[in-house]
């Protein structure tokens, strides 16, 4: 491939990319704002009709029945005596007048008569009124119906959360740019497709604001609003697309004009489809929530807040537990030492094992994938208690040495190596099996060509075995390295973060964001930061896997 | 390429089976499905009543099939929070209160205090309504409530303790025994543990009357003496094992060699098949004079949001925390229930007991109603519904304690405080920072 | 080259391995003594957590494992994770066979861009994942079906299977294709009957890899499936963890049944992950 087609190729990439982090914000932002002003109207909407409805109704218990089916309640009230002495209770109770208390209400009887009279009058009246919290926010309408003298039936319409469709929306308005990337970038020469794919990405984003411009709100929608399906929006949104993923595949195919290409793309597609919907989907979803804050079911757009947030740490000393920059390096040092020891006693027993000669090596084999088969869950847990300060077997190991006993997850490096014991023996396994399949790329006959010129093990090891062990065990070293960046729950079941958050990497703080305290945009956008991180790695370690796919040229 | 039609054909015909696998036989319309996350004893008898229930229904002529899920644990929080927003959830769950703030302003939960009457209102133990209501609204009803109590081993520890001295010293005097004998152990470094002295000091979590609800009041110095009262069990006094967990408290208790262990109704079906212990209630805390208070956990049952049986999943609700129900729910399943008349047969027996052993003041009346007592407990005593009250004297304690406690705030911010405040206590209990400096960081971290 | 080897067997050179036996005996004890506790826990008759410093078993009851046989829908949860773990491995592999056949033997536009995004997919912490990908199943209908936990798991293990076995295509010489190229072979023939043959240690590996994706998971299967008729084995094995307490003899025997299958299928794979034809010997 010539220079200046790399060069073009490469700016063909940036703007599409921009151009997804702007629609990213801005479609965020807007949709927002139009799912704000949407549930709200809507809401309201549909709350005053169902209680009119109510009001206007002969038998509100059948009405109640049938409503319940949509999804709303409807509560049935009816004549209650006295204070409660339940302060949930005493809401929508009419306090009888004193002097008839603990009787029998009686329709003929002026007090009881006056005091249902005053309980309406204090609801509103008999017509619809408004339910609010205590800061003033509406929560349901409420409309009151009189059955007769001393009976009331009054119904809570409160509409069913609104979902807005934002997520979804965004979602694929992502979708649609990455596939208008990728339509620029492999797409046929012509401009109409790309800019189809432009167009109607674009409108799935500009719709909800044109409709918020002109006023297409729940008020005008009237009934439809409430027939809406929440899942049903997604359908439009996801035939509109569809052509842009068609053309974008027959674009690449046409580019690919060669048959073996074709062939090539052929093979790649099934996999890269399912890729596609079930990680590339959910992974623009959580790019859009890093944008967000997140306060019990409602997103709010905050830009790059959660971001600075994380990056300036909080003014936190670097020393500090809770510092990103710590927690980064500790992540570090967990993945950095983690990988090596899986490697090296993967690669070790791997070379041992394969010897033809050694009899059980069967056996060994199987006993030793061992920890890798037990779920870690309670492995994880009986580590944790070998390294318990009271029962633990390695502080009784290190008592009968004369050694005094040590409280493992008290200081930093103690825990973090006793998190690091139980990631090894979890981890080796799995390399050991991996070394195991790529020692068999390896010709025999390399070694016996060693052996006649004299080459001791060390060199064979060190000429023929690393060497052309790279391409086949390289992919498994960057993988294994990744998830052990992401290895969440070993340091969650083992240290716990102890002593004082220190042992927590980059993941688990994320976890506890996000689950603990339900911070989802805050740990989306610590997720971000992960991931940009080790795509950085992963650019570095594509040059090294380059020239170890060029060792078999 | 014969073969490899063959391998797809193949490949197809597994994933055809594969797809039938998930259909099941339909079910009728009006089932109603409920979630929980019960095991063993607990999960045969929600079973058993839902199976009452619906013979119930069917003799009234109404058959209202019901469906129970069972889910891990870890799993529940989170599938529910996925799952009722889209409609795939349940009908009623089970499951604490304490994160009922974050449902109810997520909108999974249906109010349900317009259903509510006094009545029914009253067919629980008092302080166990509380916990499952928010902004005003109930929520949902009690099945069972979890609070610590503390446990003493009858062999170590001869008179159940009525102050956190007495309780020290009696500590001391087991620790004194030997090396590997140890006065008292739970998860110190555990808010839900703490919490009993927290509260004991007269400290709190959240501010009491003000004006933002959400007020912090944990950098408070009633809060800092009660981690310095933590630290000194376990660094001055030395009663306390290092790194003490669960199953730590479990082995040393059942060895004989812990006199007190702080731990909920859980642990009594632990301690099953062993006798030598007793329980009490949380011992008064001797620096304040007031009871130690721990955190009161309800178990309840909700309904919810998108739940389109409303009106029939409330009937099971209420069937389900009933008192048709509730013996057999203790007895059987070993839950501290919340119903008050599963209590009230051991109530008498109690006030039967307490006049047998009132002072006669010698006049004939008195000394005859005195014996009149003794007559009508000897009976009672006989009686199977009378046995089991003495058979579990624990389940007085939990009811006396239940009126000790502190409900565990069910406000959304909740879930903040939890792993802070462990880094907090554990960082003032165990690594000996002090709480002045380390109380005002943690509020920093909750509120960041 | 075999007659060299029988004679190392009988050569003193040959009393080395006693060492290495010794090596591996006593690794292999280290390795197997935090299972023992495992053990020990599923053999007692309790439910506690093993807390004593003697991690062999005291006694030995059958009792956890009887009530684990017994639980409700044993047999079906067992069944769904055979059906599932399966499948799971024949669609992941096979579909990552063709994507890295094509990977390792073709150079078109977009080759390294798509490595890339294999790589990329296991950059964004899965636990973050999870409820994106739960709205994504219920668009698609996906939910509480078996097949929707298949498709699931068969694009978690893609990515290393793509991976690991383009790097070992790499490493099978170009010139055995193109004889047969020449020969009048298919494309597609060459890679069903010469490189698929070939691979076999790095396609063991990845069937491994692929069948323990889905055979030990349980976050997922717990979140999507609602039925207890659909779960899979790990959930009912992490259904013995409580809020309060944990059934650790439960939990334990339930560990050590899960974890036959896969060493049984790791001892029926092993022979293919060593014995398998080596490049080296068609080379040669």
């Amino acid at each position: 491939m010539s220079e200046i087609q790399q060069t073009e190729q490469r700016s063909g990439l940036i703007a599409p990319c921009i151009a997804m982090v702007l629609a990213l914000i801005a479609g965020g932002a807007a949709l927002q704002g139009y799912a704000d002003h949407r549930y709200a109207s809507v809401a309201e909407y549909q709350a005053t009709k169902l209680a009119q409805d109510i009001t206007a109704q002969a038998n509100p218990s059948q009405f109640a029945q049938e409503s319940e089916k949509q999804g709303f309640l409807v509560r049935m009230i009816e004549d209650q005596k006295g204070q409660s002495k339940y302060s949930f209770l005493r809401k929508l109770k009419y306090q009888v007048d004193p002097e008839r208390q603990g009787k029998a209400l009686d329709p003929n009887d002026d007090r009881d008569k006056a005091s249902a009279d005053a309980f309406l009058a204090a609801l509103g009246g008999a017509k619809v009124s408004d339910v609010t919290d205590s800061k003033g926010h509406l929560l349901a309408k409420r409309g009151m119906h009189r059955i007769d003298d001393l009976h009331v039936a009054a119904a809570d319409a409160k509409v069913i959360a609104y979902q807005a469709p934002w997520f979804k929306l965004l979602g694929f308005a992502i979708l649609g740019f990455v596939l208008w990337g990728l339509c620029v970038k492999f797409g046929p020469r012509k401009r109409w497709p790309p800019l189809l794919g432009f167009l109607l990405g674009g409108a799935a984003i500009l719709t909800p604001v044109a409709m918020e411009l002109f006023g297409l709100d729940g008020r005008i929608l009237g009934d439809w609003a409430s027939k809406v399906p929440t899942s049903g929006e997604l359908i439009p949104v996801a035939a509109a697309l569809l052509p842009i993923v068609g053309f974008g595949v027959y674009g690449m195919i046409r580019r690919g004009v060669a048959s073996p290409n074709r062939l090539a793309f052929t093979y790649i597609t099934p996999a890269m489809l399912g890729m596609a919907l079930l990680i590339l989907v959910p992974f623009a979803i959580g790019v859009g929530l890093a944008f967000m804050h997140h306060d019990h079911g409602h997103y709010t757009f905050v830009g790059l807040r959660n971001f600075i947030d994380i990056i300036s740490s909080d003014g936190t000393s670097i020393t500090d537990p809770l510092n990103f920059y710590f927690t980064l390096g500790v992540t570090i040092l967990w993945t950095l030492t983690n990988v090596f020891l899986h490697v090296a006693i993967g690669l070790a027993l791997a070379l041992i094992l394969k010897n033809p000669t050694l009899r059980f090596k069967g056996v060994y084999r199987v006993l030793l994938i061992v920890p890798w088969a037990v779920p870690s869950y309670i492995t994880a847990l009986v580590w944790k208690g070998m390294f318990n300060k009271q029962y633990g077997l390695i502080n009784n190991i290190l008592e009968t040495l004369g050694i005094e006993p040590i409280a493992w997850f008290g200081q930093f490096w103690t825990s973090f190596s006793a998190n690091l014991t139980t990631n090894t023996w979890l981890g080796f396994p799995f390399m050991m099996v991996v070394a195991l399949g790529a020692l068999q790329s390896i010709p025999t006959d390399l070694y016996e060509a060693a052996e006649v010129d004299g080459a001791n093990q060390w060199q064979q090891f060190k000429k023929i075995t690393l060497p052309l062990l790279m391409p086949a065990l390289l992919p498994s070293v960057i993988l294994g390295s990744i998830w052990t960046f992401n290895m969440f729950n070993i340091i969650y079941l083992v240290s716990g973060g102890q002593p004082n958050g220190a042992t927590d990497i980059l993941i688990v703080e994320a976890y506890r964001y996000a689950f603990e305290q339900n911070r989802y945009g805050y740990a989306a956008a610590y997720s971000m930061l992960i991931f940009f991180i080790l795509w950085g790695y992963s650019k570095v370690t594509e040059r090294v896997s380059k020239a170890a796919e060029s060792v078999y040229g | 390429m014969r073969q490899n039609a063959c391998f797809l054909t193949a490949l197809t015909l597994l994933l055809g089976s594969v797809s039938l696998l998930g259909c099941d036989a339909r079910e009728a319309e009006n089932t109603l499905v409920i979630w929980h996350a019960y095991r063993g004893a607990e999960e045969e008898q929600l079973k058993e009543v839902v199976k009452h229930f619906e013979e119930k229904k069917a003799k009234e002529g109404q058959p209202q099939p019901v469906r129970i899920v069972g889910l891990p644990y870890d799993a529940f929080a989170n599938k529910l929070s996925n799952a009722i927003p889209r409609g795939n959830g349940p009908d009623l769950f089970i499951f604490a209160h304490d994160r009922l703030g974050d449902w109810a302003e997520t909108d999974l939960l249906e109010p349900i205090s317009f259903w509510a009457d006094e009545k029914l209102a009253d067919l629980y133990l008092d302080g166990t309504l509380e916990p499952l209501t928010y902004r005003g609204d109930l929520y949902g009803l009690p099945t069972s409530y979890k609070s610590l109590v503390l446990f003493y081993d009858k062999t170590l520890v001869d008179h159940p303790p009525k102050t956190t001295d007495e309780m020290i010293a009696q500590a001391k005097a087991v620790r004194a025994k030997g090396n590997d004998y140890w006065g008292i152990a739970y998860e110190i470094d555990d808010l839900y543990s703490h919490a009993a002295w927290l509260h004991g000091f007269g400290g709190h979590i959240y501010a009491p009357n003000a004006q933002n609800p959400d007020e912090l009041a944990i950098d408070d110095d009633k809060v800092a003496q009660s981690m310095l009262f933590s630290r000194r069990l376990l660094k001055t006094e030395k009663i306390f094992p290092e790194e003490a967990n669960g199953s730590l408290v479990t082995s040393l208790f059942l060895q004989h060699k812990l006199a007190f262990a702080v731990s909920g109704p859980w642990f009594v079906a632990e301690l099953e098949g062993h006798d030598s212990w007793a329980t009490t209630t949380m011992p008064v805390v001797s620096e304040t004079g007031l009871p130690a208070k721990p955190f009161m956990g309800v178990e309840g049952v909700f309904l919810s949001k998108r739940s389109t049986h409303k009106r029939a999943a409330f009937e099971l609700m209420k069937y389900l925390t009933g008192d048709e129900e509730a013996i057999d729910r203790m007895d059987k399943a070993g839950q501290i229930v919340a119903n008050r008349s599963a209590y009230e047969k051991c109530n008498e027996l109690k006030t039967l007991d307490a006049d047998r052993k009132a002072p006669a003041e010698g006049t004939a009346t008195a000394l005859a109603h005195r014996v009149a007592a003794s007559a009508g407990w000897l009976v009672a005593m006989k009686k199977p519904e009378y046995q089991r009250c003495l058979s579990h004297p624990e389940r007085q304690v939990f009811q006396l304690q239940a009126a000790q406690t502190e409900p565990m705030s069910n406000r959304p911010h909740m879930n903040r405080v939890w792993t802070p405040m462990k880094r907090a206590l554990s960082n003032v209990i165990v690594y000996g920072k002090d709480p002045k400096v380390v109380l005002p960081e943690t509020v920093k971290q909750i509120q960041k | 080259m075999s007659q060299q080897q029988e004679e190392q067997v009988c050569d003193p050179k040959g009393s080395r391995h006693i060492g290495t036996h010794i090596f591996l005996i006593l690794f292999t004890i280290v390795t197997l003594f935090p299972v023992l506790w495992v053990i020990k826990m599923a053999f007692r008759d309790n439910q506690t957590f093993a807390t004593d410093l003697n991690p062999l078993p005291t006694e030995f009851s059958l009792q956890n494992f009887i009530d684990i046989f017994n639980a409700p829908y044993f047999g079906q949860q067992l069944f769904n994770s055979f059906v599932i773990s399966l499948s799971t491995t024949i669609v992941g592999v096979f579909l990552a066979c063709t994507a890295a056949y094509a990977f390792s033997r073709f150079r078109f536009p977009g080759r390294q861009a798509g490595l890339n995004a294999f790589l990329v997919t296991q950059m964004f912490p899965g636990t973050m994942m999870m409820i994106p990908l739960y709205l994504v199943l219920d668009t698609l209908g996906l939910l509480d079906q078996t097949l929707g936990l298949i498709f699931v798991y068969s694009t978690t293990s893609i990515p290393f299977c793509v991976f690991m076995l383009k790097g070992y295509f790499d490493t099978i010489p170009k010139d055995l294709e193109e004889s047969a190229l020449m020969d009048g072979a298919s494309q597609f023939t060459i890679f069903w009957r010469i490189i698929m043959p070939l691979s076999r240690p790095a396609i063991a590996v990845t069937a491994l890899f692929s069948f323990m994706t889905a055979w030990n998971e349980y976050v997922l299967a717990a979140t999507f499936m609602s039925k207890e008729s659909a779960y899979t084995l790990p959930v009912r094995l992490q259904s013995y963890v409580g809020n309060y307490t944990t059934e650790w003899g439960h939990f334990a025997a339930g560990a050590l049944l899960v974890s036959i299958p896969v060493m049984i299928l790791f001892f029926a794979l092993q022979k293919h992950l060593v014995g398998g034809l080596t490049a080296g010997a068609v080379k040669g």
